[in-house]
């Protein structure tokens, strides 16, 4: 009988896979596709590519402003391609090597689940005191009459080797965000609808009007308040009715569609009698527990902000607890990001949000045009806005919109989770010129001395 | 140049003492005259005074017993210094929770480790806002560190969030309520050892009677009528030891001590009285100071030197020499009810006798045959049966009786 029996290799399983080994479990591990999962193979790991490709034609671009004249000869698909397949090959290689040597066994094959301490994989029965499922999570093709035909998922969009001429990006979540961000970088006519006020619902709606802006500048054109009703095949193309007050029709040639479920169909969950929510994500407490005692869900199962680092972070705690521990986790922490030009980097409360809870908000906004490392490489777009409790400085919510904003969100998260103020923050030494600075300028501001702002 | 804190020598019989208090933090800037650790001896609480500004080294923890002399901490003069001899005598850790691997257990532990209190910035600005005292706080944090989570609980309900070591008011126990914890140090703890350890160590026994205050009653009047040309206010306590240091010169057995299986009979006569301290309603304590010598002393002079102790029992001022070398104890209880009551005090050991008094009722008598009123104090004489039976007890009740009942007698 094995101590933890992990269900999925992807970011969330692999991770505490590892952990519950560290602590002295016998783990097993079972993977039915690639480990990796999604990030590796079909998310974090080839958008990251294929958006480092965008961003150096960009900069090919920027480049003329210090003097440099360069012109793209070529644009090789192929090529990207083959890096997202050679680098998540390469990553694949390390973490099989790694749960190997933290001796984890890795049994191939899809699990299902018996009884609480029953895994079936396959025919052959594994036994374990503790199960996490990380079983990820897939793409959900919503049903629109006429949509399956027209359909390029983000998974197709990793593997072109053309780029369809016009596409309709459909949803304004992050990953229909960079998708668009990617067709549109490589030649495609992009246009981008979602039923919500603005894109990025989740995120502060100063991000959302900075992001949509670029986005707009680059020749995406942003259409909220619609939805997609339903699709008509058009000689080649598609035309895509779009309901709303300003409903219209676009002709495209493909329908980017990225929305995901959690995989909780067909693994035996309702027989053991774990709860899902209303979404099919499994429903857990704070220890990541499911409804039944000694089996744990992670990651994109577990619904929630559905990024790889989310999972891996809930590995840790649903792992120690597997092992016995009483960890909890909070996703009040976890970041979120676009690597999209330029890019967003946020972590905690919205504005918005902040308000809702009551909070009396400082709010403190520094702008990039005027920090010094941006203005010197031309990078000039974004701003980052803090918003800190005005009692107290407590900071609720940090949200950079510029260049190296996923960087600087992890600054942001160490500033939360030990609880330094606003106040902290303002008083903090960053050297110059650095992006660094512009989260102690907006700190300043938010504390009402911003030295390098004129005065309101 | 760091300076050391050594327990002082209070009392001639002083040699060592428990520390009951630290009252800075290891680390703490303290000045010269601030008070740095709370000591208990036999007989009293003691502040100590840092003796010069600087950074305090706790060398031992509350609760270790150390010899007159021995260093119980440090004052480093600079911060630099501070840092040197805090390497060399590091301060003792808690115990770790589980091996470093294992999976972390939330801790509600105090967040203090050696004096420094571990809190986040957030957590100590709202705490400094509600003028909390950190050092109560438990934390939850990642190694006992207080959060902001722990602060507004302590805000909130501030008993719950206390450092549970104390169980805090609100609590029930037993099935009972508890109102307020008032933790056992300094005088509390002083003589709960010592009322334990007296009735441990002795055969103790009460012998009680009454005595006619008619006498007594007259004596004092005309007493307190000359009060100006005497010069002081003569109490009944005084009289009492007045009367009680020569009787004690006419039964010599009941000044004595028994140590260590010989039983001394003293040559001296320090008869020791009992101070309340306290309102009585939240708070109670206990003192008692010894009149030396008593026998030689005039009933001024005795008076004048009850005052005088009383004084310094009343404004803290009382040392250990005032309190030791007691050959016998006289507690008037009479001051505490106007009504008739009787009880058993505990002797004040090494002595063999106490002697309670009670407050002077009118009670009903018998005077030749006939029914009367009569001013009655109610005696309580508890003996120590391993040095004293009937006899010598029955010679000391009885004199006592003789001079209140006939005063004349003490001008012989």
């Amino acid at each position: 009988m094995k101590d933890v029996i992990v269900i999925g290799g992807g970011s969330g399983g692999y991770a505490g896979a590892i952990r519950a080994a560290q602590l002295g479990g016998s783990v097993s591990l079972v993977e039915a596709a690639e480990i990796g999962g999604t990030c590796v193979n079909r998310g974090c790991i080839p958008t990251k590519i294929w958006l480092r490709a965008a961003y150096l034609l960009h900069s090919a671009r920027l480049a003329e402003a210090f003097g440099i004249q360069m012109s793209i000869e070529q644009q090789n698909l192929a090529k990207v391609v083959e890096r997202t397949k050679g680098v998540a090959g390469d990553i694949r290689m390390g973490m099989e090597g790694l749960l190997g040597n933290n001796g984890v066994e890795v049994i191939r094959g899809r699990a299902v689940l018996k009884s609480p301490r029953e895994v079936s994989v396959e025919g052959k029965v594994v036994e374990g005191k503790s199960i996490i499922i990380a079983t990820g999570s897939s793409l959900s093709i919503p049903d629109i009459p006429g949509l399956a035909e027209a359909i390029m998922t983000s998974d197709q969009v990793l593997e072109m080797t053309e780029v369809p001429a016009s596409v309709l990006v459909w949803g304004g979540g992050p990953v229909e965000v960079e998708m668009a961000a990617v067709l549109n970088s490589f030649g495609a006519t992009v246009s981008l609808a979602t039923n919500e006020r603005r894109i990025l619902p989740r995120e502060d709606h100063d991000s959302s009007q900075r992001i949509t802006q670029m986005l707009k500048e680059q020749g995406i054109d942003i259409m909220p308040r619609l939805t997609l009703e339903s699709v008509k095949k058009s000689g080649k193309q598609f035309e895509c009715e779009l309901a709303g007050s300003k409903g219209k029709t676009v002709t495209v040639d493909r329908v980017l569609i990225s929305s995901r479920r959690s995989n909780t169909a067909g693994i035996g969950l309702e027989e053991a009698g774990v709860q899902l929510n209303a979404d099919g994500s499994i429903l857990v407490n704070e220890a990541l527990q499911t409804s039944v005692s000694g089996i744990y869900a992670i990651g994109d199962a577990a619904g929630g902000w559905m990024l790889s680092h989310a999972a891996s972070s809930m590995a840790i705690v649903g792992a120690e607890n597997a092992m016995g521990g009483k960890s909890t986790f909070s996703s009040r922490l976890v970041p979120r990001g676009l690597w999209t030009i330029p890019e967003l980097g946020a972590v905690g409360l919205t504005e918005e949000e902040a308000e809702k809870e009551g909070f009396d908000l400082a709010v403190g906004v520094f702008p990039n045009s005027i920090n010094g490392l941006a203005m010197c490489r031309n990078e000039m777009s974004g701003a980052t806005k803090i918003i800190s409790d005005a009692r107290y400085g407590e900071i609720l919510g940090v949200h950079i919109v510029g260049i190296n904003a996923t960087e600087l969100a992890g600054e942001a998260v160490l500033a939360m989770q030990l609880e330094a103020t606003a106040g902290d923050l303002a008083r903090s030494i960053r050297m110059h010129p650095t992006y660094s600075e512009v989260v102690v300028d907006a700190a300043r501001d938010a504390e009402g001395w911003a030295l390098y702002l004129p005065k309101r | 140049m760091a300076e050391n804190i050594y327990i002082p020598k209070l009392g001639m019989t002083m040699e060592e003492a428990k520390l009951a208090e630290w009252k800075a933090r290891e680390g703490d800037r303290v000045e010269a005259e601030q008070v740095v650790l709370v000591i208990d001896t036999e007989k009293v609480s003691h502040e100590i005074e840092a003796g010069t500004a600087g950074y305090l080294i706790i060398l031992h923890d509350v609760g270790t017993v150390l010899k007159c002399g021995e260093v119980a901490g440090i004052i480093a003069e600079t911060k630099d210094e501070f840092e040197e001899l805090r390497k060399e005598r590091p301060s003792p850790k808690p115990v770790e929770v589980g091996a470093a691997a294992a999976a972390p257990v939330v801790e509600k532990a105090p967040a203090r480790e050696g004096g420094r209190v571990k809190i986040s910035p957030l957590a100590r600005k709202i705490a400094e806002e509600h003028n909390l005292d950190i050092a109560t706080i438990a934390g939850t944090g990642p190694g006992g560190r207080i959060v902001k989570e722990d602060v507004l609980k302590a805000i909130e309900s501030p008993k719950e969030a206390a450092i549970p070591s104390i169980p805090p008011s609100g609590d029930v126990i037993d099935g009972k309520r508890v109102k307020e914890t008032i933790p056992l140090t300094g005088m509390r703890k002083v003589i709960a050892d010592h009322m334990i350890r007296s009735l441990q160590v002795s055969a103790q026994l009460t012998t009680m009677g009454e005595i006619d205050m008619t006498e007594m009653i007259k004596l004092r009047s005309s007493l307190l009528e000359r009060e100006n040309s005497i010069g002081v206010r003569i109490s009944y306590t005084d009289i009492f030891i007045f009367i009680a240091a020569r009787v004690l010169r006419e039964v010599p057995l009941v000044n004595s001590s028994l140590i260590e299986n010989e039983i001394r009979m003293w040559d001296d006569i320090n008869v020791s009285f009992a101070v309340s301290i306290g309102d009585g309603i939240r708070e109670s304590g206990l003192m008692v100071p010894v009149i030396r010598n008593a026998d030689r002393k005039s009933l001024v002079a005795i008076s004048r030197e009850r005052q005088r102790l009383m004084e310094k029992v009343r404004t803290g001022t009382i040392s250990l020499d005032d309190m030791v070398g007691g050959t016998f104890t006289i507690t008037n209880m009479g001051v505490f009810s106007s009504e008739w009551s009787v009880s058993t005090p505990i002797i004040n050991q090494p002595q063999s006798a106490i002697l309670g008094t009670g407050a002077i009722v009118d009670r009903p008598a018998v005077r030749d045959g006939e029914l009367c009123v009569r001013p009655m104090m109610a005696v309580m004489l508890t003996f120590d049966h391993r040095v004293l039976d009937g006899a010598p007890v029955g010679m000391f009740l009885m004199k006592m009786h003789d001079y209140m009942l006939h005063p004349e007698l003490l001008l012989l």
